[in-house]
């Protein structure tokens, strides 16, 4: 009974302590998951932070250099440069809209290490 | 069997289901931009609306059994939280599955899965603190003051999704719903089929406890105590 007691409280006690480092790191940075191309462009304070953007892939945009790939991200207004050197998401082409994560330079653009898809919020068929 | 409103849900929710199965791979049409694995939509949304509606009850019952200390309200509130798990578990599964095809990604730390999941342990905990309070008394008691507090993460992680930016989309919009009418008709008979499903377990979830119940006070008649 004592052994199982214990087994619970601590148990419990590792929920809670994950439960507030789920918390913490959510109001921390998440509650913002994405800026806009405009946003980020706009806000010097972000030059040279990490930062993560939406925007759609702007057409003809898109370069391969060996396993580097280089696109243009737009949210209508603005355009941002995408350096990314990882794996494409399956459902990435030009026009669908992703989120970059990485380094902004105003130079340089982002020097993505995360690259994810957006699906649209919108199902039709063919 | 006998009781013939626990054989109605029964059938509604094994007939429904099935019925389901067909719409969903021979009836409703195949999406233009994520192809065969939107399939995966119409299992989703039932599995995560039939779990907020299951914390309602737990919320409503401990409400009603800190007012009228019945029993009764504390098994419902069990029985409702243990099936509400279960099924927010497939919930987070078919997210994760999901997730992988469409944003390249199993998990992400954005609003709407950080709440969901917030959600799911808040519930776990739940059935933990009820296993770890030996008293009945007391353990109705904690159980119903937590089972109104953890409601909280109801409401957030249901909005987080129209309060915030995020990755997950937001089919059901204020200004209509972003699907075609056949695909509307078949998440409606899925969400309709689990509804039935959900009721079938917690009915019989209820039973088993009451059952259980009146063999611990025939053995304490038996033994004299």
């Amino acid at each position: 009974m004592e052994a199982k007691r214990k087994r619970v409280i601590i148990t419990t006690a590792v929920i809670l302590i994950l439960l507030g480092y789920l918390v913490y790191s959510t109001v921390g940075s998440s509650f913002l998951y994405y800026r806009t191309v405009s946003e980020v462009k706009a806000d010097k304070s972000l030059y040279g932070e990490r930062v993560r953007v939406a925007g759609k892939v702007v057409e003809d945009s898109f370069e391969e250099t060996g396993d580097r790939y280089e696109f243009n991200i737009t949210d209508g207004k603005e355009e941002i440069k995408v350096v990314y050197a990882g794996v494409l998401p399956s459902s990435f082409k030009e026009d669908a809209e992703v989120i970059a994560e990485g380094v902004y330079r105003p130079e340089t653009g982002i020097e993505a290490k995360n690259l994810l898809a957006r699906c649209p919020s919108k199902y039709t068929s063919k | 069997m006998r009781d013939w409103i626990q054989r109605i849900l029964f059938w509604f929710s094994l007939i429904g289901i099935i019925v389901s199965i067909f719409m969903v791979f021979f009836y409703a049409p195949i999406d233009r931009n994520l192809g065969i694995v939107q399939k995966i939509f119409y299992f989703h949304l039932p599995v995560a609306i039939t779990p907020y509606f299951a914390f309602l009850v737990v919320f409503v019952c401990s409400i009603l059994f800190l007012w009228k200390r019945e029993r009764r309200w504390d098994v419902i509130a069990l029985a409702s939280a243990e099936i509400g798990l279960v099924i927010d578990t497939a919930l987070l599964v078919t997210g994760t599955i999901w997730d992988k095809p469409t944003w390249g990604v199993w998990w992400v730390w954005e609003p709407r899965l950080t709440t969901s999941l917030i959600m799911w342990l808040l519930y776990a905990g739940y059935l933990l603190l009820r296993r770890s309070v030996g008293e009945e008394a007391r353990r109705a008691r904690f159980a119903a003051v937590y089972g109104i507090v953890a409601f909280i993460s109801v409401p957030i992680s249901f909005m987080s999704i129209r309060w915030w930016r995020t990755l997950h989309p937001l089919v059901f919009k204020p200004t209509g719903i972003e699907l075609e009418p056949p695909m509307i008709f078949t998440v409606f008979v899925c969400l309709i089929a689990f509804f039935f499903f959900y009721l079938c377990l917690l009915r019989q979830r209820i039973g088993l406890e009451f059952l259980k119940e009146g063999i611990e006070d025939l053995k304490d008649s038996l033994g004299g105590g």
